[in-house]
């Protein structure tokens, strides 16, 4: 499967920014925590009217954990089946972490093995969710501040397995790829230069704080320069069909909400008019 | 796939979990201080959430709530459905079982438990009839509040 639908410029929609959210035009979509209506609660109100005005949303889980050797509940994916529905999603996403296991719940993604067995346990799991969700599903890539020992395989080629034995998209979060290159090193343009582009659903991008040498990825600080850079890169290779803001702390004040979006909205431009331009110059000879 | 590789993996997985937020001991090969910082970071995470979900906890411990609640979390891990909510009604229990809880701390607790009940899965929300009163320690009188199915809720004395 190749990701199709378009839609351009997204957020996450929090309360405390559902203000600023109602009065920008041109968000295509905006993301919701998949787990706020687990239970069966309704749409609040300014959602149903983004959805009116044709927005769309994508329903965002951090519970299934994916990326768990003990099996998911059932009910988990139920209920990410009936948020979708609920919102009319054109797709779901969730991450290759995990967040359980021994009965302890971590609160947060945690990185799994990127071996062979997690591979094939991974896959075995994600054939098990798309098989109950009426829409695809888009994994995220997430940060970490360690690795696991004896690791068999490199992120690219890991999530590059996954996506060749699944039908499920890629949720690319440009900034977890920056975040682990600070953190643990690598380059993060061989990582793009990497990954098969053309499964990209959509992208997330943030911003984060760097403590005793450490790069934290809150979702609580402006995007770093880097980060816009990095985002450049990405749609200088590919078009991606969708880019968004994912703002969970310290909320910003409408004046620098807008300019964040408007800067992310640059970014993609600039790094589309370099692929259009390279494009262009390629096969210039071949047109004359 | 072959159910004792993921037996395997599933242990491996618990091994590093418990690590992370039970104080278990750091499995062999990983990077230890970064395992550390990783473990501090997810307390700080559930703390901030709290904070931002419930702003009355951290308002009425004040000064305190950092060094408090950083105390429960390294001892309590989330509670089974992981919402923010649910760990701050276990921070309250917490709290109540080092020392009696304050009055504002009190009526937290128990509009929580008017309110909602905790579940696995989540947190619900309680729709029945209820009448349910607590008495103020610190000074005279009592908190009340009556819920009538499909007519409302009321509140006395929890100002």
């Amino acid at each position: 499967m190749t990701s199709s639908c378009s839609l351009g410029l997204g957020i996450g929609w929090r309360g405390e920014l559902a203000h600023a959210i109602h009065r920008r035009a041109d968000l295509g979509f905006v993301e919701i925590l998949a787990e706020d209506f687990f239970l069966g609660e309704p749409l609040p109100a300014p959602l149903l009217q983004l959805q009116q005005r044709g927005v769309r949303i994508v329903p965002h889980g951090i519970s299934l954990s994916l990326g768990s050797a003990e099996p998911i509940d059932s009910w988990r994916i139920d209920a990410l089946a009936n948020v979708a529905q609920l919102v009319q999603a054109p797709l779901v996403s969730e991450h290759l972490a995990f967040v359980r296991a021994g009965g302890l719940e971590s609160g947060h993604l945690l990185p799994i093995p990127r071996t062979r067995d997690m591979l094939a346990i991974l896959i075995e799991n994600i054939h098990q969710v798309e098989a109950e969700l009426p829409v695809p599903l888009a994994l995220e890539n997430v940060s970490t501040l360690f690795d696991w020992p004896g690791n068999e395989m490199d992120e690219a080629a890991f999530l590059t397995e996954i996506l060749e034995h699944t039908e499920s998209l890629l949720l690319l979060d440009i900034e977890n790829i920056y975040a682990n290159a600070r953190n643990l090193g690598g380059d993060p343009l061989a990582l793009l230069d990497a990954l098969p582009l053309n499964r990209v659903a959509y992208v997330h991008i943030a911003g984060g704080i760097e403590k005793e040498g450490i790069y934290h990825d809150t979702h609580a600080q402006p995007i770093p320069n880097d980060v816009f850079a990095l985002l450049e890169e990405l749609c200088a290779r590919a078009a991606v069909p969708g880019v968004m803001l994912e703002r969970d702390d310290r909320f910003p004040s409408d004046v620098e909400l807008n300019t964040e979006l408007d800067a992310i909205a640059a970014a993609t431009r600039r790094g589309a008019a370099r692929r259009t331009s390279a494009e262009y110059t390629h096969h210039a000879p071949m047109q004359a | 796939m072959n159910e004792q590789t993921r037996q395997r993996v599933a242990q491996a997985q618990a091994d590093l979990m418990r690590a992370l937020v039970a104080n278990g001991p750091i499995p062999a090969g990983f990077d230890d201080s970064r395992v550390r910082i990783a473990a501090r970071s997810l307390v700080n995470k559930r703390r901030n959430a709290l904070a931002r979900i419930w702003p009355r906890l951290p308002t009425i411990l004040g000064d305190k709530y950092i060094e408090l609640f950083n105390a429960y979390a390294m001892a309590n891990p989330m509670p089974e459905c992981a919402i923010p909510k649910a760990d701050g009604r276990a921070f309250l229990r917490w709290l109540e079982s080092q020392k009696p809880l304050s009055d504002a701390a009190r009526i937290e607790a128990f509009a929580f438990d008017a309110r909602f009940s905790v579940t696995s899965r989540g947190i619900g929300r309680r729709r029945g009839f209820l009448l349910s009163w607590m008495r103020r320690n610190e000074a005279p009188g009592s908190v009340i509040v009556l819920r009538i199915p499909w007519l409302g809720e009321w509140w006395w004395g929890a100002g």
